[in-house]
């Protein structure tokens, strides 16, 4: 999914089971627990929570398209990784449609090891790319 | 209908089901041998117990293979040949003991009730595995009647010896038990769920599991009968019923488990603070990855009903369970020492319990997470993290084996292993690292919201 990702309210769309929706949403992100790949799509998702309409179901369900083919991955911890603490950052800019904020994305490394990752919506907006990326950079640190 | 579930109540069939997975050759066989075990609770399937795999399946691709008569042993395949072979010996024997006038054996293939093709086992109207022609005399009647005697210690005393399966006085070899231990054990758990206390009396499994979990009380000295002390509002207790099942959905064990209405506890009065510890999944990980970079292994262990452990401070009165009301005092009320599964302060009393002993054999808790404890002996080192009642436990080895010495003795453990499936978790630890992956939640995902057929995987 492109990070501008297409997604918008979809006020005139046909709403879909609400109830139904969240719950895919919710085992979604617990599945996010050892599947860093889908974080941002099922984040982008779980915006339309409150009205979903038949193209974000359908979102959903290219998703789980995507989950089908590659359900057997993981994460992996060699034995031969240092211990050695280390984080990424960075951010789109103005990647939402609705609001025009930008989402910054982090994880950290001990070692070779990928143990944690976030993928959030930045609370302000952001005028340059620069700035995105400071907010973002900041996020990782806290 | 309690005499008809129990023990000695299994159906032996032979029966072939299809193979399924894995790669077959042209001239392979396409089936598998199996044997009948009970009909399947929610659809018309039967449950199966399938000889290649030894493991019980829920399927309806079966055919009755009526030719084989039942007593022929079918654990040609198994190598508990010998003790296979006598429960089916012990299968026949048993009915000639009762009134002698009908056979426990439905395989036995009477011209009257096999049809042409499809045999089919008739289903009688109980709720576990049946021998549609039951005992009959002196033992059947005797079941019924003290099934029905609610609550009563007598249901577990009644059991007439002639319908007990196999020699009291022989021994089992370990090596043995293994394949048929399921089948002795299908024959005593019960496939349903009761709604209610009524419900679960009528049936002896239950009644079984409820008084486990009522003499685990006993054990753990979780309680006193007490007259009500004036102006006490006894908690009032309720029974939840839950069948255990397997990796495969089939009913392992049925668990009564005694809770407390917590929600008639009031903050402030009743309890002060409410409080669950569970481990940040981003530290269960650094723990793994730190795990696989130092080289040592981590285990994990359960605590067997582990907030009936937690001693509370607060005074607090529950009422006599449902169904176990003491007839000599039914207006006393229990006062407890410990905590109850359902009361507001039960986790954190099991917090503060573990935090203690923890504390007291040397261990630092952790600055930041709380649920992380580490002792450190010279080089040695051990990490023992929290997961409410799932402890993940790993270091250096001498210090590991004496920790879990050192859990057993003080709690009663339920589980111990190396960790391989946590939280939904699969883990993997090899030589050359670790692999965690959720493989089993995804394709349950993909089964449950297959987008009507959409989804194949």
């Amino acid at each position: 999914m492109s990070s501008s990702g297409g997604l918008d309210k979809d006020e005139d769309g046909v709403a879909v089971d609400q109830k139904e929706y969240q719950g895919m949403i919710g085992s979604l992100l617990y599945l996010t627990a050892t599947r860093p790949d889908i974080l941002f799509a099922t984040g982008l998702c779980a915006r339309f929570q409150a009205f979903p309409r038949e193209s974000h179901l359908k979102t959903v369900k290219r998703n789980f398209r995507y989950l089908t083919h590659t359900s057997e991955l993981g994460l992996f911890y060699s034995a031969a990784s240092s211990i050695q603490l280390c984080g990424y950052s960075d951010a789109d800019y103005a990647g939402c449609k609705l609001d025009r904020k930008s989402t910054s994305g982090t994880c950290h490394f001990l070692g070779s090891s990928l143990v944690s990752w976030s993928s959030r919506k930045q609370s302000g907006v952001a005028l340059s790319t620069s700035e995105a990326k400071y907010v973002a950079a900041a996020s990782c640190c806290s | 209908m309690t005499a008809q579930s129990e023990p000695s109540a299994c159906v032996w069939l032979q029966m072939l089901c299809a193979k399924v997975g894995g790669h077959l050759d042209k001239f392979d066989s396409r089936c598998s041998d199996g044997v009948f075990l009970g009909y399947a609770l929610n659809s018309r399937g039967f449950h199966v117990w399938n000889l290649d795999t030894k493991q019980v399946v829920e399927t309806c691709e079966v055919s009755f293979d009526k030719t084989m008569p039942c007593s022929t042993p079918v654990f040609e395949l198994s190598g508990d040949d010998e003790l296979g072979a006598s429960i089916f010996e012990e299968e026949e024997d048993a009915p000639e003991d009762g009134d002698g006038g009908t056979t426990t054996c439905a395989a036995d293939p009477t011209p009257s009730e096999t049809s042409d093709d499809d045999y089919i086992p008739p289903i009688t109207s109980t709720t576990t595995i049946d021998v549609p022609s039951t005992l009959e005399g002196p033992a059947a009647d005797a079941g019924e009647v003290t099934s029905r005697a609610t609550g009563s210690r007598a249901v577990q005393w009644d059991h007439p010896s002639e319908r007990i399966i196999g020699d009291i006085g022989s021994r089992t070899l370990r090596s043995q038990t293994g394949s048929v231990a399921f089948f002795a054990h299908f024959g005593f758990v019960a496939s349903f769920e009761p709604k209610d206390v009524g419900h679960a009396l009528s049936d002896s499994h239950w009644v079984n599991a409820m008084h486990e979990e009522l003499e685990n009380f006993e054990r753990n000295q979780v309680w006193k009968l007490v007259e009500p002390p004036p102006q006490c509002n006894p908690i009032g207790t309720k029974w939840v019923f839950k069948n255990k099942q397997d990796a495969d959905g089939v009913v392992v064990r049925n668990k009564a488990r005694l809770v407390a209405q917590g929600f008639c506890q009031k903050e402030g009065i009743d309890y002060e603070e409410t409080f669950a510890h569970v481990a940040r999944l981003e530290s269960i990980r650094i723990l793994l990855a730190l795990a696989a970079s130092k080289g040592f292994k981590l285990f994990q262990m359960d605590v067997k009903s582990a907030f009936l452990n937690g001693f509370i401070e607060e005074e607090v009165y529950v009422k006599q369970p449902p169904g176990f009301e003491n007839p000599k005092f039914p207006n006393r009320v229990f006062k407890l020492q410990k905590a109850l599964y359902g009361l507001k302060q039960a986790p954190r009393a099991w917090y503060d319990r573990l935090k203690k002993f923890l504390i007291g054999k040397g261990f630092k808790m952790g600055s930041v997470d709380k649920t992380l404890f580490l002792l450190s002996h010279g080089n040695d080192l051990l990490f023992v993290q929290i997961y409410v009642d799932d402890i993940i436990f790993g270091g250096s080895h001498a210090l590991v084996s004496k920790f879990a010495e050192q859990m057993s003795s003080e709690f009663e453990m339920s589980m111990m292993g190396e960790l391989q499936y946590f939280l939904g978790l699969q883990i993997k630890q090899m030589k050359e690292g670790t692999f965690i992956h959720q493989a089993k939640y995804t394709k349950d995902l993909i089964r449950k919201y297959n987008f009507g057929g959409d989804l194949k995987p």
